[in-house]
């Protein structure tokens, strides 16, 4: 019993003999009495213990055959070490029927998918429905008709610009510190703006808080993680209840093995690191940092055909910090702050009067507030502001090519709502209010309402959903959109040059079935004003001529087919879409710019992807990925003439360029390349070993050699005009490996 | 469509970009109807009006030998002047493979009159077949050299200067493309290692939009040559002329926006070079573009050798 008398329920008693040796183990019922029963007839020792009970103990002699014991147990304060306790979100497939427009990768997912040299998880976004991959040699993508520049890629709630290495080839998060990957194609919430068209959130891994080392080698590049932890003992109050760390650093080595024999002009590195801190309470602050970096120097190359000797870097930096609590009751609240910088720059070593690049900083602070209001329904408000500075400039010979910069703030207020409603109804009403201060304009304020419906379909999961809303977006991307392989270059909105605004529509269903299945589908429609282009024309005496405004629309449908569970796990992604662009006429001036319609550059209308993930023999796990889409469009030539320099001293006369042919371009993107189509195939397995564990893999990209054209070109110069092109990756075999230190 | 199976490793940028990609074999296509391409060029140089035109096709099936036409200038009174046709190679600067159809034709003197700063001019072309093309310009207008003295005929750099050439706006003017030709470079770089070819050096600068009135003789010069072969000369030029005897001659020339828009060839095609047309017509394409002139003569010499083309001009590197 307690000590006011109190009978104990669920202590537990323990018989013992000599030496220790458990004889039995009861646990007292409500009246606080145990009984046991066919007890040896030896001295026995009786230990009772209860969770925040002081334990005590009797002694029960070899006689007692029958034995009547009061034992009374006093409070105990008890110290134990802090924990973590955390809690993860369901995933987005549950039971709001978000479907195919809301996907989670895992770090297992990502890993066993196979990749060009590194396992990647912007690659792996990929493979979802509704995301289109236009070629191999980039890691970007485009969702449900949207630019890539419109996916907001954000590392721990904050955004990277460019988050890619190799010109877009492999993007740059670290896989060991990646713990999973969110990807909405559609619908979010009121909470998240500046992107129109995706948001995909990077979380990252902080590891056990225990000491950990992982590395890793592939064709490309090494890696390695280093993590731990911090937990104060009893007795041993401060700030932080506990803290976990997390730092990897990965970096190219091609430059640096074939040194001796060979100058290779690229390499590239980063260094990613998070922290979580535990505060007493409950609370929590995560910092996470970022910055890579790469650099093609061409310094000690001179080449035959291109005698220019460059130096080009392009960067990514992140920091940033949140802090999450508990308020009031039930309720929870965060705010954060960070700055995230994206800078490239291309300089010609021998011609110190050359130079293109910029750079672009956003400054973001932001915190809401989450409480229920009723029991069904739960309210969430926050403030954001997002502060722009960017510049760019390309200069050559003393004068200015291109060039332009300023600043800009973009407030915004939110208020989302999430409730039931009836049997079976979620509703999820918002409302984003967006403002925006910018070069030479002034104050705006476009409202941005959101609405998501969800009505579920029986106790199994089946539902369907329906969301439409609005989605601004400041800043702009210069990418050239005619190159398969470029870097970026980013501005934001000002004179002259638009907020992008995207009016979204998407139903979805969603049914579980089976064991593991689930299978999904959306209808989508969108569209999109402010969308801009590098006007190839522009006046110079203009500084708002530099960019076309157009508008565009995508529609389409995806459906999702998907298995998750033990032996063989995968899916089949489906999409079918249309992507148009609505542009003025580059070619003519002014007023006369007539519009004019054309697919969009992305424009693949049909995508599969089929992903596999299977258990092999001795161990072996292995992954498949198929990929097969419809051509994209491309701009043929309707002919080409001889290229005939002016020269406009003495008589005025002309040069001929044996060298270069001029083309007369037909319609933008009439035509369309040939089917693509790819296998992919990869091989893992862990080895358990004394030190840690070994993970070698092989990933073998485009296993059938398919010849999936990038680009065509046709050559007027000889006797009859003649096609040829690029294709894009051939066979591949990569090897690599995993470590993972005890 | 025949294969490769050939995987050639290009040299460049994009190739080590792309990884492995490999190059698709080539594959005959259909030869497209030829179409006529005229290059109409009017000009005001130092004061005086002409005008040129190159007529080519491009290359394909049907009319390929025959790029004759007429090519007539009128402006907004409804007065027109005819160009007169002249020896193609008399237009042409080196050599151009006899293949060619090309065809040239001239305006000048009192003909050319029409030609002046700042006028609203249209060209029609019109070939012995097909359709005709028409395309309009407006002349960029008049402007100054500052530096050096517009009133010097010719003027003098030391060894080693660099002149910052200036000179007043041209109104419309979306370019200023000013080109030297130098003489005297092959002798007088010899003693310093440096190669050049034999005969005149034409080089060119560029100073993008109307309110860009400058460039440095002769390290602002080359831009373009700059992706050529020719980097060693440019590099000794960034330190000013050598001494030795050479002289030449600049002219400033202020483009309007169909020479900019013919010439910068914007965005990128594989293919070759998109030019953005001002002449228009079913089966043609060109350009109508007007330049206004002006010029000097330099030539590099001792302080007591003639007027210096700027007092207190700037050393180079």
């Amino acid at each position: 019993m307690a000590a006011d008398g109190r009978p104990l329920t669920g202590v537990a008693v323990t018989a013992r003999a000599e030496g220790g040796r458990v004889i039995q183990s009861v646990d007292t019922d409500g009246n606080g009495s145990f009984r046991m029963r066919d007890l040896p007839g030896e001295p026995l020792t009786l230990r009772f213990e209860r969770l925040g009970l002081l334990p005590a103990e009797r002694s029960v002699g070899a006689g007692d055959t029958s034995a009547f014991l009061e034992v009374v147990l006093t409070d105990a304060v008890l110290a134990i070490r802090p924990l973590f306790v955390g809690v993860r979100r369901p995933p987005p497939v549950d039971q709001t029927g978000r479907g195919a427009t809301a996907r989670e990768l895992t770090q297992v997912q990502i890993r066993r998918l196979p990749g060009l040299a590194e396992a990647d998880p912007i690659r792996a976004v990929g493979t979802l429905p509704g995301v289109i991959s236009s070629n191999d040699v980039s890691a970007g993508f485009n969702v449900r008709g949207g630019e890539s520049d419109q996916n907001a890629i954000l590392l721990d709630g904050f955004p990277l610009f460019s988050p890619f290495h190799l010109g877009g080839i492999l993007s740059v998060f670290n896989p060991d510190l990646v713990e999973r990957v969110e990807v909405s194609t559609g619908g979010f919430p009121a909470e998240f703006g500046g992107r129109a068209s995706s948001l995909v959130r990077i979380q990252s891994d902080p590891g056990p808080g225990s000491f950990q080392v992982d590395g890793g080698i592939s064709v490309l590049a090494a890696r390695l993680a280093v993590g731990g932890g911090w937990n104060p003992g009893e007795g041993e109050p401060g700030i932080f209840e506990s803290m976990k760390w997390r730092v990897s650093a990965r970096r190219s080595y091609a430059d640096q093995i074939l040194r001796p024999v060979a100058e290779f002009p690229y390499h590239m590195g980063d260094l990613q690191a998070v922290l979580v801190a535990q505060r007493p309470g409950g609370s929590r602050w995560t910092t996470s940092a970022y910055m890579g970096r790469d650099v093609l120097d061409m310094a000690g190359i001179r080449l035959e055909d291109f005698p220019l000797r460059l130096h080009s870097e392009w960067r990514n930096q992140m920091v940033g910090t949140r802090w999450e609590g508990r308020i009031g009751d039930g309720g929870s609240a965060q705010v954060h702050g960070g700055l995230t910088r994206f800078s490239s720059s291309l300089r010609f070593v021998d011609f110190d009067d050359s130079y293109s690049g910029g750079s672009i900083d956003q400054w973001r602070f932001g915190g809401s507030a989450t409480h229920p209001v009723t029991p069904e329904w739960t309210l969430k408000a926050g403030v954001s502001v997002d502060h722009y500075r960017w510049d760019h400039r390309s200069e050559m010979g003393g004068t200015r090519l291109e060039g332009g910069g300023g600043t800009g703030s973009a407030p915004a207020l939110f208020l989302q709502a999430d409730g039931r409603v009836g049997n079976g109804w979620r509703l999820e009403p918002g409302l984003r209010l967006e403002g925006w201060s910018g070069r030479g304009e002034g104050f705006e304020l476009l409202p941005a309402p959101r609405l998501t419906i969800h009505r579920l379909l029986g106790d199994g999961g089946e539902a369907i959903r329906v969301s439409g809303g609005r989605y601004v977006q400041v800043i702009h991307s210069l990418r050239h959109a005619d190159l398969p392989l470029a870097v970026d270059l980013w501005i934001a909105s000002g004179e002259g040059v638009p907020r992008t605004v995207s009016d979204q529509i998407q139903l979805g269903y969603i049914r579980p079935f089976g064991e593991g299945w689930t299978a999904s589908g959306d209808l989508f429609g969108r569209t999109f004003e402010g969308l801009v282009l590098r006007n190839r024309n522009a006046d110079p005496n203009q500084g708002t001529d530099f960019l076309l405004v157009g508008s565009g629309h995508g529609y389409g449908a995806d459906f999702l087919l998907e298995r998750q569970g033990p032996g063989v796990q995968g899916s089949l992604a489906l999409t079918w879409q249309k992507a148009e662009r609505s542009f003025p006429d580059d070619g003519a001036f002014g007023s006369t710019r007539t519009l004019i319609d054309r697919p969009a550059d992305f424009d693949r209308r049909l995508d599969a992807d089929m992903v596999l993930r299977l258990p092999l023999p001795w161990g072996w796990e292995g992954g498949a990925r198929w990929h097969v889409g419809s051509g994209t469009p491309y701009t043929l030539p309707d002919g080409g003439y001889g290229l005939f320099a002016p020269r406009q001293a003495d008589g005025a006369t002309f040069r001929w360029q044996p060298t270069e042919t001029a083309v007369i371009l037909g319609p933008r993107n009439r035509e369309r390349y040939p089917w693509y189509h790819r296998l992919d195939l990869s091989v893992r397995r862990t080895f358990s070993l004394t030190w840690g564990e070994f993970t070698p893999h092989l990933d073998v990209l485009n296993v059938y050699n398919q010849r999936n054209v990038l680009f065509y070109y046709v050559d007027y110069s000889g006797a009859v005009p003649t096609r040829s092109g690029f294709t894009m990756l051939p066979i591949l075999p990569t090897i690599g490996a995993e470590i993972r230190f005890r | 469509m025949r294969r490769s199976r050939k995987c050639t490793h290009r040299a460049g940028l994009l190739s080590v970009l792309i990884l492995a990609g490999c190059e698709l074999e080539e594959v005959t296509i259909l030869d497209p109807p030829s179409t006529l391409v005229a290059e109409v060029y009017l000009r005001v140089n130092d004061g005086v009006p002409d005008a040129v035109a190159l007529v080519h096709r491009s290359r394909g099936t049907g009319n390929s030998g025959n790029a004759e036409a007429i090519v007539e200038l009128k402006d907004a009174e409804g007065r027109s002047a005819r160009f007169r046709a002249v020896d193609a190679s008399s237009c042409m600067e080196g050599a151009v493979p006899r293949s060619f159809p090309l065809a040239c034709y001239r305006l000048s003197g009192k003909t050319a009159e029409l030609i002046q700063p700042g006028a609203r001019l249209e060209v029609v072309v019109t070939p012995t077949s097909g359709s005709v093309l028409r395309g309009e310009t407006q002349v960029p207008g008049d402007f100054q050299l500052r530096v050096p003295d517009p009133l010097l005929p010719t003027c003098r750099l030391s060894p080693g200067e660099l002149l910052d050439v200036r000179w007043s706006r041209a109104r419309g003017a979306w370019a200023y493309v000013p080109e030297v030709i130098i003489l005297g470079l092959k002798e007088a770089f010899a003693p310093l290692g440096v190669e050049v070819y034999p005969g005149p050096v034409a080089l060119q600068g560029l100073s993008v939009s109307e309110a860009d009135t400058s460039v440095v003789l002769p390290a602002g010069f080359g831009v373009f040559n700059r992706f050529q072969g020719d980097q060693g000369l440019l590099l000794a030029l960034r330190d000013g002329f050598p001494p030795g005897g050479v002289r030449g001659r600049v002219t400033v020339s202020a483009w309007d926006r169909n020479a900019v828009n013919w010439n910068r060839v914007g965005g990128f095609n594989p293919s070759g070079a998109p030019r953005s047309p001002s002449l228009w017509g079913e089966g043609g394409t060109g350009v109508v573009a007007s330049v206004v002139n002006r010029s000097f003569g330099f030539h590099v010499g001792s302080p007591d050798g003639g007027t210096p083309c700027a007092p207190g001009g700037t050393p180079g590197r």
